[in-house]
């Protein structure tokens, strides 16, 4: 008899400091990564290792996973060319991203690895919120970059993107 | 945050407000490059300042961003007297040569961005820029000020 797909199966992840967790697939499939990867090895039942996530990072995307796990995958359109885009976040994913700067950061490059597009875009819009009406100053403090400019440098490269957006 | 590659800052950019890159290019190296692949993409560029932007793009990263190049050729300038008669063919000459000399320019530079031994080639390659081309004098009647 061929194997009925169960109601909710179950996949097993390992993260990089070791930790199985076992998740819904429907969940896990959020991440075209994972999805590409059990549709290529076939339900072998085997954890599948995720060298570039933490349990604690893992632990929030998947919170995410579980919440979004409905919703119509991401659309294909590329929309890298419209120059204004909307930074408006819905409710949860707002209290979601209410996280320290440093947790932040790793779910964005966990979105990125694991390829969320949507989860990137929520984290990408909550760093954009955070840099809106702030002055060069205050967002280098703010994300502690160096600012690796000499003042004239700074000059030139502001006139010259003056003459590029004329 | 400086773990962050360039394209996802580039991401982060794309949600700020255009009219702010300009005072957000000079935070550090990475964001200049991230936010002028917004700002280098769609250029207006007039013949008499052709030295200016062949130095200011010689940062292959700005060529490479560049989608739309609104070119415009300035043709030789005349005077009052001769604006009110027929362009002879001398002035026709005239502006045909500033014309086809920067035409030639901006093809050769554009040769040189797509040129395999410059880094910023494997970028440019097979990209599409879409041109505009224009051309006027500056002593044209809709250019001038009015003085009467």
């Amino acid at each position: 008899m061929a194997a009925s797909t169960p109601a909710t199966q179950m996949i097993t992840l390992t993260t990089n400091d070791g930790v199985d967790m076992t998740i819904e697939r429907q969940v896990a499939e959020r991440s075209i990564l994972i999805k590409n990867l059990l549709e290529d090895v076939g339900e072998t039942g085997e954890a599948i290792p995720i060298p570039n996530v933490s349990e604690p990072v893992m632990r929030k995307v998947i919170e995410w996973c579980e919440q979004h796990k409905k919703d119509p995958p991401a659309s294909n359109d590329d929309d890298s060319d419209s120059r204004k885009k909307s930074t408006d976040i819905d409710e949860w994913d707002q209290k979601f991203m209410q996280v320290d700067q440093e947790m932040l950061f790793e779910i964005i490059l966990a979105a990125n690895y694991l390829d969320i597009k949507a989860l990137l875009d929520v984290g990408c819009k909550t760093v954009a919120n955070m840099i809106k009406g702030k002055s060069p100053e205050e967002i280098r403090k703010t994300f502690n970059i160096q600012n690796d400019f000499t003042p004239e440098e700074e000059d030139q490269i502001r006139r010259e993107n003056e003459w590029a957006e004329e | 945050m400086d773990r962050l590659s360039l394209e996802i800052l580039a991401i982060i950019v794309s949600y700020l407000n255009p009219s702010d890159f300009i005072e957000y290019v000079s935070v550090s190296r990475q964001w200049q490059f991230a936010i002028e692949r917004y700002t280098f993409r769609s250029l207006r560029l007039k013949s008499d300042d052709y030295d200016f932007f062949t130095r200011v793009c010689s940062d292959s990263h700005r060529a490479a961003a560049i989608a739309e190049l609104e070119y415009d050729v300035i043709l030789p300038a005349y005077s009052d007297e001769q604006c009110a008669k027929f362009e002879s063919e001398k002035d026709e000459k005239a502006n045909n040569e500033a014309f086809t000399n920067a035409i030639k320019r901006l093809f050769e530079t554009l040769h040189l961005w797509g040129n395999p031994s410059n880094d910023g080639a494997h970028k440019m390659r097979g990209r599409p820029i879409m041109l505009s081309l224009g051309a006027y004098s500056t002593t044209d009647p809709r250019y001038r000020e009015a003085k009467f």
